[in-house]
Protein backbone atom coordinates (compact mmCIF):
# COMPACT_ATOMS: atom_id res chain seq x y z
CA UNK A 1 0.00 0.00 0.00
CA UNK A 2 1.47 3.43 -1.43
CA UNK A 3 1.32 6.38 1.10
CA UNK A 4 -1.40 7.96 -1.01
CA UNK A 5 -3.31 4.83 -0.65
CA UNK A 6 -2.93 5.20 3.30
CA UNK A 7 -4.30 8.63 3.08
CA UNK A 8 -7.17 7.80 0.70
CA UNK A 9 -7.83 5.04 3.21
CA UNK A 10 -8.32 7.24 6.42
CA UNK A 11 -10.37 9.94 3.98
CA UNK A 12 -14.21 9.84 3.59
CA UNK A 13 -13.85 9.33 0.04
CA UNK A 14 -15.32 6.95 -2.42
CA UNK A 15 -12.90 3.40 -2.52
CA UNK A 16 -11.36 4.02 -5.97
CA UNK A 17 -12.69 1.31 -8.55
CA UNK A 18 -9.53 -1.06 -9.44
CA UNK A 19 -11.43 -3.21 -11.66
CA UNK A 20 -12.08 -3.70 -15.17
CA UNK A 21 -15.44 -2.83 -16.32
CA UNK A 22 -15.98 -7.14 -17.60
CA UNK A 23 -14.99 -7.93 -14.21
CA UNK A 24 -17.11 -5.22 -12.69
CA UNK A 25 -19.77 -7.40 -14.78
CA UNK A 26 -18.81 -10.79 -13.80
CA UNK A 27 -19.00 -10.04 -10.08
CA UNK A 28 -22.59 -9.17 -10.16
CA UNK A 29 -23.54 -11.69 -12.37
CA UNK A 30 -22.08 -14.21 -9.77
CA UNK A 31 -23.39 -12.39 -6.70
CA UNK A 32 -27.41 -12.22 -8.24
CA UNK A 33 -26.95 -15.79 -9.66
CA UNK A 34 -25.94 -16.90 -6.01
CA UNK A 35 -28.94 -15.25 -4.22
CA UNK A 36 -31.37 -16.52 -6.89
CA UNK A 37 -30.38 -19.95 -6.65
CA UNK A 38 -30.50 -19.27 -2.69
CA UNK A 39 -34.05 -18.19 -3.57
CA UNK A 40 -35.00 -20.69 -5.75
CA UNK A 41 -34.08 -23.45 -3.17
CA UNK A 42 -35.72 -21.94 -0.22
CA UNK A 43 -39.15 -20.83 -2.13
CA UNK A 44 -39.01 -24.98 -3.31
CA UNK A 45 -38.81 -25.89 0.23
CA UNK A 46 -41.56 -23.76 1.38
CA UNK A 47 -44.12 -23.81 -1.31
CA UNK A 48 -43.13 -27.17 -2.25
CA UNK A 49 -43.02 -25.97 -6.29
CA UNK A 50 -41.31 -27.22 -8.40
CA UNK A 51 -37.77 -25.78 -9.76
CA UNK A 52 -39.35 -23.46 -12.64
CA UNK A 53 -42.10 -22.28 -10.77
CA UNK A 54 -39.90 -21.23 -7.91
CA UNK A 55 -37.25 -19.88 -10.02
CA UNK A 56 -39.91 -17.80 -11.45
CA UNK A 57 -41.29 -16.48 -8.14
CA UNK A 58 -37.98 -15.94 -6.75
CA UNK A 59 -36.86 -13.57 -9.81
CA UNK A 60 -40.46 -11.82 -9.25
CA UNK A 61 -39.06 -11.40 -5.59
CA UNK A 62 -35.76 -10.11 -7.02
CA UNK A 63 -36.94 -7.59 -9.46
CA UNK A 64 -35.78 -6.63 -12.99
CA UNK A 65 -32.17 -8.06 -12.71
CA UNK A 66 -30.99 -5.71 -15.83
CA UNK A 67 -31.60 -2.90 -14.26
CA UNK A 68 -30.19 -3.37 -10.56
CA UNK A 69 -27.23 -4.60 -12.91
CA UNK A 70 -26.73 -1.31 -14.16
CA UNK A 71 -27.20 0.76 -10.84
CA UNK A 72 -24.93 -1.17 -9.43
CA UNK A 73 -22.33 0.01 -11.88
CA UNK A 74 -22.98 3.36 -12.21
CA UNK A 75 -22.10 3.48 -8.37
CA UNK A 76 -19.09 1.18 -8.85
CA UNK A 77 -17.62 3.62 -11.74
CA UNK A 78 -19.07 6.83 -10.36
CA UNK A 79 -15.80 8.64 -9.93
CA UNK A 80 -14.85 7.63 -13.41
CA UNK A 81 -18.36 9.12 -14.90
CA UNK A 82 -17.39 11.84 -12.58
CA UNK A 83 -13.38 12.01 -13.31
CA UNK A 84 -15.17 12.51 -17.22
CA UNK A 85 -17.75 14.89 -16.41
CA UNK A 86 -15.27 17.24 -14.27
CA UNK A 87 -12.87 16.60 -17.34
CA UNK A 88 -15.35 17.96 -19.79
CA UNK A 89 -16.61 21.11 -17.40
CA UNK A 90 -13.16 21.79 -17.10
CA UNK A 91 -12.23 21.77 -20.50
CA UNK A 92 -15.08 23.59 -21.15
CA UNK A 93 -14.03 26.73 -18.73
CA UNK A 94 -11.07 26.49 -19.55
CA UNK A 95 -12.26 26.94 -23.51
CA UNK A 96 -14.26 29.64 -22.21
CA UNK A 97 -11.88 30.97 -20.41
CA UNK A 98 -9.26 31.70 -23.31
CA UNK A 99 -12.10 32.63 -25.44
CA UNK A 100 -12.84 35.56 -23.07
CA UNK A 101 -9.37 36.49 -22.42
CA UNK A 102 -8.80 36.53 -26.07
CA UNK A 103 -12.25 38.74 -27.09
CA UNK A 104 -10.57 40.74 -23.97
CA UNK A 105 -7.22 41.46 -25.12
CA UNK A 106 -8.67 42.30 -28.57
CA UNK A 107 -11.24 44.67 -27.85
CA UNK A 108 -8.72 46.24 -24.91
CA UNK A 109 -6.30 46.45 -27.41
CA UNK A 110 -8.50 48.43 -30.37
CA UNK A 111 -9.34 50.69 -27.15
CA UNK A 112 -5.98 51.76 -26.30
CA UNK A 113 -5.05 51.95 -29.81
CA UNK A 114 -8.47 54.57 -30.56
CA UNK A 115 -6.92 55.88 -26.86
CA UNK A 116 -3.37 56.38 -27.84
CA UNK A 117 -4.33 58.02 -30.84
CA UNK A 118 -6.69 59.95 -29.35
CA UNK A 119 -3.95 61.27 -26.60
CA UNK A 120 -1.35 61.75 -29.31
CA UNK A 121 -3.49 64.05 -31.53
CA UNK A 122 -4.33 66.07 -28.42
CA UNK A 123 -0.64 66.08 -27.34
CA UNK A 124 0.20 67.02 -30.73
CA UNK A 125 -2.41 69.95 -30.91
CA UNK A 126 -0.97 70.95 -27.51
CA UNK A 127 2.68 71.37 -28.28
CA UNK A 128 1.37 72.92 -31.36
CA UNK A 129 -0.54 75.58 -29.55
CA UNK A 130 2.54 75.72 -27.59
CA UNK A 131 4.90 76.02 -29.81
CA UNK A 132 3.28 78.07 -32.52
CA UNK A 133 4.04 81.84 -31.99
CA UNK A 134 1.97 84.42 -31.91
CA UNK A 135 1.43 85.99 -35.29
CA UNK A 136 2.52 89.62 -33.65
CA UNK A 137 5.32 91.06 -34.41
CA UNK A 138 6.92 91.61 -31.00
CA UNK A 139 10.40 93.46 -30.43
CA UNK A 140 11.47 90.33 -28.62
CA UNK A 141 11.09 88.15 -31.68
CA UNK A 142 12.10 87.02 -34.48
CA UNK A 143 10.97 85.72 -38.00
CA UNK A 144 11.92 82.50 -39.15
CA UNK A 145 11.12 81.67 -42.81
CA UNK A 146 12.13 79.55 -45.62
CA UNK A 147 12.64 75.69 -45.70
CA UNK A 148 10.88 75.38 -42.38
CA UNK A 149 7.69 73.83 -41.59
CA UNK A 150 6.31 76.33 -38.89
CA UNK A 151 7.83 79.60 -40.41
CA UNK A 152 6.10 82.30 -37.82
CA UNK A 153 7.77 85.08 -35.02
CA UNK A 154 9.59 83.42 -32.59
CA UNK A 155 10.09 84.56 -28.98
CA UNK A 156 14.03 84.97 -28.13
CA UNK A 157 13.37 85.28 -24.39
CA UNK A 158 12.06 82.82 -22.99
CA UNK A 159 11.56 81.20 -19.43
CA UNK A 160 14.92 79.90 -19.81
CA UNK A 161 16.71 82.79 -20.59
CA UNK A 162 18.16 83.73 -24.29
CA UNK A 163 17.41 81.55 -26.78
CA UNK A 164 20.17 80.46 -29.79
CA UNK A 165 19.59 80.84 -33.09
CA UNK A 166 20.13 77.12 -33.60
CA UNK A 167 17.42 76.42 -30.76
CA UNK A 168 14.90 79.04 -32.76
CA UNK A 169 15.66 77.33 -35.97
CA UNK A 170 14.91 73.94 -34.67
CA UNK A 171 11.76 75.40 -33.30
CA UNK A 172 10.80 76.32 -36.49
CA UNK A 173 11.39 72.64 -37.84
CA UNK A 174 13.62 73.00 -40.77
CA UNK A 175 12.43 70.63 -44.04
CA UNK A 176 15.75 68.93 -44.27
CA UNK A 177 18.19 68.19 -41.93
CA UNK A 178 21.09 69.79 -44.14
CA UNK A 179 19.99 73.50 -44.26
CA UNK A 180 22.18 76.91 -44.57
CA UNK A 181 20.76 79.90 -42.27
CA UNK A 182 21.06 83.60 -43.25
CA UNK A 183 20.05 86.33 -41.12
CA UNK A 184 19.28 89.64 -41.86
CA UNK A 185 19.18 92.49 -38.80
CA UNK A 186 17.12 94.81 -38.05
CA UNK A 187 17.45 98.46 -39.82
CA UNK A 188 19.80 96.45 -42.41
CA UNK A 189 19.49 95.96 -45.91
CA UNK A 190 21.80 93.36 -46.71
CA UNK A 191 21.51 89.59 -45.43
CA UNK A 192 24.53 87.57 -43.76
CA UNK A 193 24.98 83.89 -44.45
CA UNK A 194 25.95 82.65 -40.49
CA UNK A 195 28.34 79.91 -40.73
CA UNK A 196 27.09 76.23 -39.47
CA UNK A 197 29.98 76.86 -36.70
CA UNK A 198 28.31 79.76 -35.50
CA UNK A 199 24.83 78.71 -35.63
CA UNK A 200 24.61 77.13 -31.83
CA UNK A 201 26.02 79.66 -30.00
CA UNK A 202 24.86 82.88 -31.98
CA UNK A 203 22.33 84.87 -30.02
CA UNK A 204 19.48 86.93 -32.05
CA UNK A 205 18.93 90.12 -31.65
CA UNK A 206 14.80 91.24 -31.57
CA UNK A 207 13.45 91.84 -35.01
CA UNK A 208 15.53 90.22 -37.03
CA UNK A 209 14.90 87.83 -40.18
CA UNK A 210 16.41 84.38 -39.90
CA UNK A 211 16.05 82.66 -43.35
CA UNK A 212 16.67 78.71 -43.58
CA UNK A 213 17.42 77.04 -46.74
CA UNK A 214 17.79 73.34 -47.53
CA UNK A 215 21.05 72.45 -49.00
CA UNK A 216 19.44 70.17 -51.30
CA UNK A 217 16.75 72.37 -52.55
CA UNK A 218 14.71 69.55 -54.03
CA UNK A 219 11.64 70.57 -52.85
CA UNK A 220 9.79 72.56 -54.98
CA UNK A 221 6.73 72.87 -52.90
CA UNK A 222 8.13 74.63 -50.15
CA UNK A 223 9.72 77.15 -53.24
CA UNK A 224 6.36 77.73 -54.29
CA UNK A 225 4.95 78.23 -51.08
CA UNK A 226 7.79 80.40 -50.10
CA UNK A 227 7.93 83.68 -52.23
CA UNK A 228 5.65 85.44 -49.87
CA UNK A 229 8.04 85.35 -47.43
CA UNK A 230 11.21 85.96 -49.50
CA UNK A 231 9.46 88.80 -51.49
CA UNK A 232 9.34 90.24 -48.46
CA UNK A 233 13.10 90.52 -48.02
CA UNK A 234 14.20 92.29 -51.25
CA UNK A 235 17.69 91.64 -51.13
CA UNK A 236 17.48 88.00 -50.21
CA UNK A 237 20.79 87.32 -49.48
CA UNK A 238 20.34 83.46 -50.13
CA UNK A 239 20.54 84.61 -53.90
CA UNK A 240 22.99 86.96 -54.62
CA UNK A 241 26.64 85.48 -55.19
CA UNK A 242 28.68 83.28 -56.80
CA UNK A 243 28.99 79.40 -57.54
CA UNK A 244 32.72 77.47 -57.98
CA UNK A 245 32.81 75.29 -61.06
CA UNK A 246 34.95 72.29 -61.35
CA UNK A 247 35.46 69.13 -63.26
CA UNK A 248 34.57 67.31 -66.52
CA UNK A 249 32.93 70.73 -68.04
CA UNK A 250 34.80 73.01 -70.45
CA UNK A 251 34.60 75.97 -68.66
CA UNK A 252 35.29 75.39 -65.16
CA UNK A 253 35.06 78.63 -62.89
CA UNK A 254 33.11 81.45 -61.08
CA UNK A 255 29.58 81.76 -61.76
CA UNK A 256 27.51 84.34 -60.26
CA UNK A 257 23.83 83.57 -59.14
CA UNK A 258 21.65 86.47 -60.20
CA UNK A 259 20.03 88.25 -58.19
CA UNK A 260 16.17 87.59 -59.41
CA UNK A 261 15.28 84.68 -59.99
CA UNK A 262 17.42 80.96 -59.25
CA UNK A 263 20.27 78.96 -60.49
CA UNK A 264 19.97 75.96 -60.50
CA UNK A 265 22.36 73.19 -61.25
CA UNK A 266 21.03 72.28 -65.05
CA UNK A 267 21.41 75.98 -65.82
CA UNK A 268 24.61 76.04 -64.27
CA UNK A 269 26.26 72.94 -66.59
CA UNK A 270 24.85 74.12 -69.43
CA UNK A 271 26.83 77.64 -68.98
CA UNK A 272 29.59 75.39 -68.24
CA UNK A 273 29.63 73.84 -71.56
CA UNK A 274 27.77 71.04 -70.63
CA UNK A 275 29.58 67.76 -69.43
CA UNK A 276 32.68 66.57 -71.25
CA UNK A 277 31.76 63.73 -73.58
CA UNK A 278 28.30 64.34 -73.12
CA UNK A 279 25.71 61.08 -71.60
CA UNK A 280 25.07 60.48 -67.59
CA UNK A 281 27.41 62.30 -65.59
CA UNK A 282 27.34 62.82 -61.70
CA UNK A 283 27.37 66.18 -59.33
CA UNK A 284 28.84 66.96 -56.03
CA UNK A 285 27.99 69.90 -54.33
CA UNK A 286 29.75 71.03 -51.11
CA UNK A 287 27.73 74.05 -48.99
CA UNK A 288 29.49 77.21 -48.20
CA UNK A 289 33.04 77.50 -46.62
CA UNK A 290 34.41 75.44 -44.22
CA UNK A 291 30.93 73.58 -44.24
CA UNK A 292 32.14 69.76 -44.79
CA UNK A 293 28.19 68.84 -46.11
CA UNK A 294 28.51 67.57 -49.29
CA UNK A 295 25.58 66.36 -51.70
CA UNK A 296 25.60 63.86 -54.44
CA UNK A 297 23.70 64.23 -57.38
CA UNK A 298 22.82 61.98 -60.77
CA UNK A 299 22.04 64.24 -64.47
CA UNK A 300 19.44 61.35 -65.20
CA UNK A 301 17.59 62.57 -61.71
CA UNK A 302 17.28 66.72 -62.52
CA UNK A 303 18.02 66.55 -65.75
CA UNK A 304 14.65 64.92 -66.78
CA UNK A 305 12.90 66.12 -63.75
CA UNK A 306 13.03 69.99 -63.12
CA UNK A 307 11.55 69.35 -59.91
CA UNK A 308 14.62 67.43 -59.07
CA UNK A 309 16.88 70.09 -60.16
CA UNK A 310 18.28 72.26 -56.98
CA UNK A 311 18.53 75.39 -56.54
CA UNK A 312 22.44 76.75 -56.06
CA UNK A 313 23.27 79.08 -53.47
CA UNK A 314 26.38 81.36 -52.52
CA UNK A 315 29.87 79.58 -51.79
CA UNK A 316 28.66 75.97 -53.59
CA UNK A 317 30.98 74.40 -54.72
CA UNK A 318 30.29 71.84 -57.61
CA UNK A 319 31.70 68.85 -59.19
CA UNK A 320 31.18 67.42 -62.13
CA UNK A 321 32.10 63.65 -63.55
CA UNK A 322 31.81 63.30 -66.84
CA UNK A 323 29.92 59.85 -68.39
CA UNK A 324 33.11 58.14 -68.44
CA UNK A 325 34.91 59.04 -64.70
CA UNK A 326 30.98 57.94 -64.19
CA UNK A 327 31.61 54.68 -64.93
CA UNK A 328 34.33 54.68 -62.95
CA UNK A 329 33.66 54.51 -59.64
CA UNK A 330 37.39 55.24 -58.33
CA UNK A 331 37.80 58.30 -60.60
CA UNK A 332 34.71 59.29 -58.81
CA UNK A 333 35.95 58.61 -55.32
CA UNK A 334 39.11 59.83 -56.01
CA UNK A 335 37.20 63.83 -56.96
CA UNK A 336 35.19 63.43 -53.82
CA UNK A 337 38.20 62.54 -51.80
CA UNK A 338 39.76 65.73 -53.20
CA UNK A 339 37.03 67.55 -51.76
CA UNK A 340 36.98 66.25 -48.63
CA UNK A 341 40.40 66.84 -48.66
CA UNK A 342 40.52 70.19 -49.40
CA UNK A 343 37.98 71.08 -47.27
CA UNK A 344 39.44 69.35 -44.26
CA UNK A 345 42.84 71.27 -44.46
CA UNK A 346 41.52 74.87 -45.84
CA UNK A 347 39.35 75.65 -42.98
CA UNK A 348 37.56 78.99 -42.35
CA UNK A 349 40.56 81.03 -40.87
CA UNK A 350 42.59 80.16 -43.78
CA UNK A 351 39.40 81.41 -46.22
CA UNK A 352 41.45 84.44 -47.19
CA UNK A 353 44.78 83.23 -46.70
CA UNK A 354 45.57 82.29 -50.56
CA UNK A 355 49.51 81.67 -49.32
CA UNK A 356 48.23 78.51 -47.38
CA UNK A 357 45.75 77.70 -50.00
CA UNK A 358 48.13 77.75 -52.63
CA UNK A 359 50.55 75.20 -50.21
CA UNK A 360 48.17 73.13 -49.87
CA UNK A 361 47.17 72.63 -53.63
CA UNK A 362 51.23 72.33 -54.18
CA UNK A 363 51.33 69.97 -51.42
CA UNK A 364 48.50 67.14 -52.78
CA UNK A 365 49.52 67.71 -56.02
CA UNK A 366 53.16 66.44 -55.39
CA UNK A 367 51.19 63.92 -53.42
CA UNK A 368 49.28 62.81 -56.25
CA UNK A 369 51.96 60.13 -57.79
CA UNK A 370 52.22 58.42 -54.75
CA UNK A 371 48.75 58.21 -54.15
CA UNK A 372 47.34 56.83 -57.49
CA UNK A 373 50.65 55.81 -58.93
CA UNK A 374 48.97 53.60 -61.51
CA UNK A 375 45.92 55.56 -62.74
CA UNK A 376 47.82 58.62 -64.82
CA UNK A 377 43.99 59.32 -65.62
CA UNK A 378 42.82 60.15 -62.33
CA UNK A 379 46.29 61.98 -61.66
CA UNK A 380 45.71 63.97 -64.63
CA UNK A 381 42.26 64.66 -63.41
CA UNK A 382 42.91 65.91 -59.85
CA UNK A 383 45.63 68.38 -61.64
CA UNK A 384 43.01 69.72 -64.03
CA UNK A 385 40.82 70.16 -60.34
CA UNK A 386 43.89 71.60 -58.85
CA UNK A 387 44.62 74.30 -61.82
CA UNK A 388 41.00 75.36 -61.66
CA UNK A 389 41.00 76.12 -58.04
CA UNK A 390 44.25 78.03 -58.76
CA UNK A 391 42.17 80.12 -61.47
CA UNK A 392 39.75 80.51 -58.73
CA UNK A 393 42.40 82.10 -56.30
CA UNK A 394 43.58 84.07 -58.93
CA UNK A 395 39.90 85.33 -59.64
CA UNK A 396 39.73 86.33 -56.14
CA UNK A 397 42.84 88.08 -55.97
CA UNK A 398 41.94 90.20 -58.84
CA UNK A 399 38.23 90.82 -57.81
CA UNK A 400 37.81 91.46 -53.99
CA UNK A 401 35.08 89.84 -51.99
CA UNK A 402 32.11 89.55 -53.48
CA UNK A 403 28.88 91.60 -51.96
CA UNK A 404 26.17 89.53 -51.43
CA UNK A 405 22.82 91.41 -53.63
CA UNK A 406 24.90 94.03 -54.88
CA UNK A 407 24.64 91.69 -58.19
CA UNK A 408 28.00 92.32 -59.94
CA UNK A 409 27.81 92.86 -63.75
CA UNK A 410 29.16 89.08 -64.37
CA UNK A 411 26.27 87.26 -66.62
CA UNK A 412 26.05 83.23 -65.95
CA UNK A 413 28.78 83.02 -68.52
CA UNK A 414 32.27 82.12 -67.28
CA UNK A 415 33.87 85.03 -65.73
CA UNK A 416 37.17 83.15 -64.90
CA UNK A 417 39.37 82.08 -67.15
CA UNK A 418 37.22 79.44 -68.81
CA UNK A 419 40.10 78.01 -71.19
CA UNK A 420 41.78 75.99 -68.25
CA UNK A 421 40.48 72.53 -69.51
CA UNK A 422 40.69 73.26 -73.16
CA UNK B 1 -52.25 2.81 2.84
CA UNK B 2 -48.39 2.10 4.82
CA UNK B 3 -47.51 0.23 1.72
CA UNK B 4 -48.25 3.21 -0.68
CA UNK B 5 -46.60 5.77 1.81
CA UNK B 6 -43.61 3.68 1.55
CA UNK B 7 -42.96 3.86 -2.07
CA UNK B 8 -43.85 7.74 -1.81
CA UNK B 9 -41.21 8.71 0.38
CA UNK B 10 -38.21 6.86 -1.60
CA UNK B 11 -35.51 8.90 0.17
CA UNK B 12 -36.58 7.54 3.75
CA UNK B 13 -36.59 4.77 2.35
CA UNK B 14 -33.06 4.77 1.13
CA UNK B 15 -31.81 5.99 4.38
CA UNK B 16 -33.41 4.14 6.36
CA UNK B 17 -32.77 0.42 4.61
CA UNK B 18 -28.93 1.88 4.43
CA UNK B 19 -29.37 1.85 8.46
CA UNK B 20 -31.34 -1.49 8.36
CA UNK B 21 -28.30 -3.50 6.62
CA UNK B 22 -25.69 -1.71 8.88
CA UNK B 23 -27.66 -2.86 11.81
CA UNK B 24 -28.70 -6.04 10.51
CA UNK B 25 -24.31 -6.83 9.71
CA UNK B 26 -23.50 -5.38 13.35
CA UNK B 27 -25.29 -8.05 14.88
CA UNK B 28 -24.83 -11.11 12.98
CA UNK B 29 -20.59 -10.69 11.13
CA UNK B 30 -19.99 -11.31 7.92
CA UNK B 31 -22.73 -12.14 5.96
CA UNK B 32 -24.36 -12.13 1.69
CA UNK B 33 -26.49 -10.41 0.60
CA UNK B 34 -29.36 -12.92 0.38
CA UNK B 35 -28.73 -13.79 4.32
CA UNK B 36 -29.40 -10.27 4.51
CA UNK B 37 -32.72 -9.81 2.71
CA UNK B 38 -33.95 -12.97 4.75
CA UNK B 39 -32.69 -11.62 7.81
CA UNK B 40 -34.59 -8.36 7.29
CA UNK B 41 -37.36 -9.31 6.54
CA UNK B 42 -37.48 -12.19 9.62
CA UNK B 43 -36.74 -9.68 12.35
CA UNK B 44 -39.02 -6.97 10.64
CA UNK B 45 -41.95 -9.78 10.64
CA UNK B 46 -42.28 -8.80 7.09
CA UNK B 47 -43.29 -5.73 7.24
CA UNK B 48 -40.42 -4.55 5.19
CA UNK B 49 -41.26 -6.08 2.07
CA UNK B 50 -38.37 -4.28 -0.42
CA UNK B 51 -37.44 -5.70 -3.43
CA UNK B 52 -34.84 -8.23 -2.88
CA UNK B 53 -32.52 -6.55 -6.02
CA UNK B 54 -32.38 -2.86 -4.56
CA UNK B 55 -30.25 -4.13 -1.60
CA UNK B 56 -27.17 -4.45 -3.73
CA UNK B 57 -27.46 -1.17 -4.54
CA UNK B 58 -27.21 0.13 -0.84
CA UNK B 59 -24.62 -2.75 -0.50
CA UNK B 60 -22.35 -1.37 -2.99
CA UNK B 61 -22.99 2.24 -2.09
CA UNK B 62 -22.06 1.59 1.40
CA UNK B 63 -19.20 -0.40 0.80
CA UNK B 64 -18.12 2.62 -1.65
CA UNK B 65 -18.18 4.30 1.34
CA UNK B 66 -16.05 2.40 3.21
CA UNK B 67 -18.62 1.75 6.06
CA UNK B 68 -18.55 -2.26 4.58
CA UNK B 69 -16.19 -4.79 3.19
CA UNK B 70 -16.67 -7.52 1.54
CA UNK B 71 -14.81 -11.46 0.65
CA UNK B 72 -15.57 -14.35 -1.82
CA UNK B 73 -15.78 -17.27 0.33
CA UNK B 74 -17.85 -20.76 0.04
CA UNK B 75 -21.07 -20.74 1.27
CA UNK B 76 -22.79 -23.09 3.99
CA UNK B 77 -24.20 -25.36 0.95
CA UNK B 78 -20.57 -24.96 -0.60
CA UNK B 79 -20.90 -22.17 -3.48
CA UNK B 80 -19.15 -19.25 -4.13
CA UNK B 81 -20.73 -16.04 -2.20
CA UNK B 82 -19.80 -12.43 -1.51
CA UNK B 83 -19.74 -11.93 1.95
CA UNK B 84 -20.10 -8.53 3.48
CA UNK B 85 -18.95 -7.17 7.06
CA UNK B 86 -18.99 -4.19 8.70
CA UNK B 87 -16.00 -1.82 9.10
CA UNK B 88 -14.72 0.59 12.30
CA UNK B 89 -16.38 3.31 10.10
CA UNK B 90 -19.35 1.73 9.53
CA UNK B 91 -19.63 0.94 12.78
CA UNK B 92 -19.67 4.61 13.81
CA UNK B 93 -21.73 5.49 11.19
CA UNK B 94 -24.19 3.21 12.51
CA UNK B 95 -24.04 4.97 16.05
CA UNK B 96 -24.36 8.23 14.21
CA UNK B 97 -27.94 7.20 12.22
CA UNK B 98 -29.18 5.32 15.19
CA UNK B 99 -28.91 8.14 17.40
CA UNK B 100 -30.56 10.27 14.72
CA UNK B 101 -32.82 8.28 13.96
CA UNK B 102 -33.68 7.91 17.67
CA UNK B 103 -33.93 11.44 17.66
CA UNK B 104 -36.33 11.82 14.83
CA UNK B 105 -38.88 8.95 16.12
CA UNK B 106 -39.10 10.47 19.23
CA UNK B 107 -40.38 13.88 18.23
CA UNK B 108 -42.26 12.36 15.94
CA UNK B 109 -43.95 10.83 18.44
CA UNK B 110 -44.43 13.54 20.62
CA UNK B 111 -45.98 15.50 17.90
CA UNK B 112 -48.45 12.85 16.67
CA UNK B 113 -49.08 12.15 20.45
CA UNK B 114 -49.71 15.82 20.99
CA UNK B 115 -52.12 16.33 17.96
CA UNK B 116 -54.00 13.72 19.17
CA UNK B 117 -54.73 15.09 22.45
CA UNK B 118 -55.65 18.50 20.35
CA UNK B 119 -57.91 16.11 17.96
CA UNK B 120 -59.61 14.84 21.11
CA UNK B 121 -59.64 18.28 23.28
Amino acid sequence: MTWIQAIQSKLPLPRPEHRSNQEIEDDLDAEFAFHLEQSTRDVMNERGLVREDASDVARARFGDVESIKKRCKRIALEERIMLQRVNFVMMLIVALLVIGLGIQVLVTQRYNTLALQAITADLARMKFEAQTPSTANSTASVLVQGDVHKPGWYPIITRDGATFLKDLVERAEPTEASHSVSIRLPNQELGIIVPDAEIPSRVMQPGAIVNVKSRSRLSKSNSAEKPAATDSLPNAPARAGFVYVDGDVPRPGVYNIPSVGQLTLRRLIAAAGGPKGGGDYGVLISGIENNKNITRFESKHFTQDSDQDPDLLPEDRILITSAASKLDRARADALYDFVKQLMSQVSAEHAGDHAYIRGVLDKMEAELPTKYPNNPDLQGLIKEMIAGRRKILEYDERIPAPAPGTAPATSQAPTGAGATAE
Amino acid sequence: MADTQKTQSPELLQGTLDMLILKTLAGAGAQHGYAIVRRLRQVSEDVLQVEEGSLYPALHRLEKRGYLDHEWRASENNRRAKYYRLTPRGRAQLRTETAAWEKLAGAIDKVLSSNAVGASA
